[in-house]
């Protein structure tokens, strides 16, 4: 079997690229060959469309195959053979002359052409993909709920159609910030359909302390899966905790509604093994991250939609969870209230301060800062991970002045949120604005500012401190800097696809820093 | 003094340099790219030897007591 070649994670194998039997995410290479085989059909597909109108399923067949291949959603070969067959029958359905013409337009891409390339183009081309594989993640959920967007869906055609085409930077660098501008779009997409749905979100604190009896834990981003369950444990005697990135959950009224929506289970998915084992509770993975699944308990983790996991049971489109149901009935939970904390010992955690919260407080938020009451405003947030390195987000919120106000999202906030930081003015200093696609309400706030205060955003006293980890954090990444939006700190590591030159462009135009240590980049940010 | 001892099965490491970061101290990278043990574990170490060994994404680290 050839080599595996993936490098679009954080964690990728010493900083460079997994190229050995199974990747760091614990992607056998069998499945990682797959995934780019499936990457190749999307853009086989993207090709047969640029002469053809692709209709409703053929845009599914593209979300789904892109947010197959996020890091952490799909770790089983077979069905991801099943989203290759579905993406050639797409393109059978679009061009049906296809499979008997000699030409090859609409041929499969062979992704080692792009792995073995030039690495200014590999690393252009694979912003523009990793992006879009964050980007459908959202437009899923969206879809999910009955929302989708022409111009999203058809950027996917033309981004696959670069991916597999033979551009040069300066083709390619414009094509770099429109991944930006469509994610911006699809974030906006999902916040509409999100508090459409569910309701806009309100500041709710949630228990970490798992009551006694059957529960159920819920991972991911997906709120009409929670919405399902919710519904489907209604009178059962069964609680739903959620879990990692589904948090943010409680803060929407129509959801919070639930009474057995009781509170959060564990901290960030790169604890999950550890915090799993032996767990008296089913646990039901909506969307990434799943983590390789132990013996402790490995009989009770289910999946949905595109994630999965080699004998795992996966829920259908059905949307039955009468299995998760028994095995919770089954296992019981703790036999009496299990008190649990947040990595820096506290009880509870606090959400719900999106976009819709803290632009109805916009008056206070504007008038503290006149009175300088607050002074500095960061943003700290994306994803989390297992690095050593990561503890940098702790140390750094812990050390931000008392006169700051800490605005977070995504999971990398678990390394903080239990923290009690204390309030100005009545504001809580830590305000968690809620999933990584919620980045869309910290653009929305930092905007407001900027209008208020008749300035760009880059003039604010605003500081972004970024984690990325997956691929929906370098859609937003790509969003910001569609934005304009300028020295940004990255890190833990900054990514193994980005090259020297492409680096050194991100630097002079939008003077991106790798971060450091919490105190010189405290000091760098705040002596400015 | 601790009583704990570390092996790395290296023909399964897949060389993500995961336990050299965590624990530079008993683990780092050796020129063929995959993991080795150049010392054993301390009191002062310990724990981060069992977190790497705990992280390791194809266990092949043991750290046993």
């Amino acid at each position: 079997m050839e080599n595996m070649f993936c490098f679009q994670c954080e964690q990728t194998a010493g900083g460079k690229g997994c190229a050995a039997a199974q990747g760091v995410c614990g992607k056998k290479q069998d499945t990682a060959l797959l995934q780019d085989e499936l990457t190749g059909a999307l853009i086989g597909l993207a090709r047969t469309a640029n002469n053809n109108v692709p209709g409703e399923s053929a845009n599914r067949a593209i979300i789904e195959g892109l947010f197959t291949t996020v890091t952490n959603v799909n770790f089983d070969s077979d069905a991801v053979q099943r989203q290759i067959d579905r993406v050639h029958e797409e393109k059978a359905k679009l061009a049906p002359q296809c499979a008997c013409c000699s030409s090859n337009c609409g041929d499969d891409y062979d992704m080692k052409e792009l792995w073995g390339g030039n690495e200014d183009i590999r690393s252009l081309k694979s912003l523009i993909l990793f992006g879009m594989r964050g980007i459908a993640a959202y437009a899923f959920h969206a879809l999910m709920l009955g929302y989708t967007d022409d111009e999203v869906n058809s950027f996917f055609y033309k981004g696959l159609l670069a991916v597999g085409s033979d551009l040069d930077m300066n083709d390619l660098l414009p094509l770099v910030m429109e991944t930006g501008k469509i994610n911006l779009k699809c974030m906006e997409l999902l916040d509409r359909a999100n508090t459409e749905t569910y309701g806009t979100p309100v500041p709710t604190t949630v228990p970490l302390t798992i009551e006694k009896g059957p529960f159920i834990v819920i991972s991911g981003h997906d709120l009409h899966d929670l919405y399902l369950l919710l519904e489907q444990t209604k009178g059962k005697g069964i609680n739903v905790y959620t879990h990692g990135e589904m948090l943010p959950a409680h803060a929407y009224p129509e959801l919070k509604a639930y009474p057995q929506l009781k509170g959060n289970f564990g901290t960030a998915w790169q604890n999950q093994q550890k915090e799993f084992a032996n767990l008296p509770a089913p646990v039901l993975f909506t969307t990434n991250c799943l983590m390789p699944v132990k013996d402790s308990y490995r009989d009770r983790i289910f999946t949905t939609e595109v994630v999965a996991y080699p004998g795992m049971v996966h829920i259908g489109d059905n949307k039955d969870f009468a299995p998760v149901i028994e095995k919770a009935l089954e296992l019981g939970g703790y036999p009496e209230d299990k008190i649990l904390t947040g990595i820096n010992r506290g009880t509870q955690v606090t959400t719900g301060f999106g976009h819709g919260t803290v632009l109805s407080v916009a008056d206070k938020v504007v008038d503290a800062v006149k009175s300088g009451a607050i002074k500095h405003f960061f943003l700290v947030g994306g994803c989390d991970g297992a690095k050593p390195g990561r503890n940098y987000y702790t140390e750094f919120v812990k050390k931000t002045p008392k006169d700051s106000i800490i605005l977070t999202l995504a999971c990398g906030k678990f390394r903080f949120n239990d923290i009690d930081l204390g309030t100005i003015g009545g504001l809580p200093r830590i305000m968690d604005m809620g999933q990584c696609n919620d980045a869309y309400s910290a653009i929305r706030v930092a905007l407001a500012l900027a209008d208020a205060f008749k300035c760009g955003v880059n003039e604010l006293p605003l500081s972004i401190v970024l984690s990325w980890y997956e691929q929906k954090a370098v859609a937003i990444l790509l969003t910001l800097l569609s934005l304009g939006i300028k020295n940004i700190y990255l890190g833990p590591t900054l990514p193994a696809f980005i090259s020297p030159n492409v680096l050194n462009y991100l630097v002079e135009n939008f003077q991106i820093t790798p971060t450091s240590d919490p105190e010189t980049d405290l000091k760098k940010i705040l002596n400015k | 003094m601790t009583n704990m001892k570390v092996t790395i099965d290296r023909s399964g490491c897949i060389g993500c340099g995961l336990c050299a970061e965590t624990c530079p101290e008993v683990f780092r990278m050796n020129e063929d790219g995959k993991a080795e043990t150049y010392a054993q574990p301390d009191e002062n170490n310990k724990n981060t030897t069992a977190e790497a060994a705990e992280n390791c994404p194809v266990s092949v680290i043991k750290a046993e007591e």
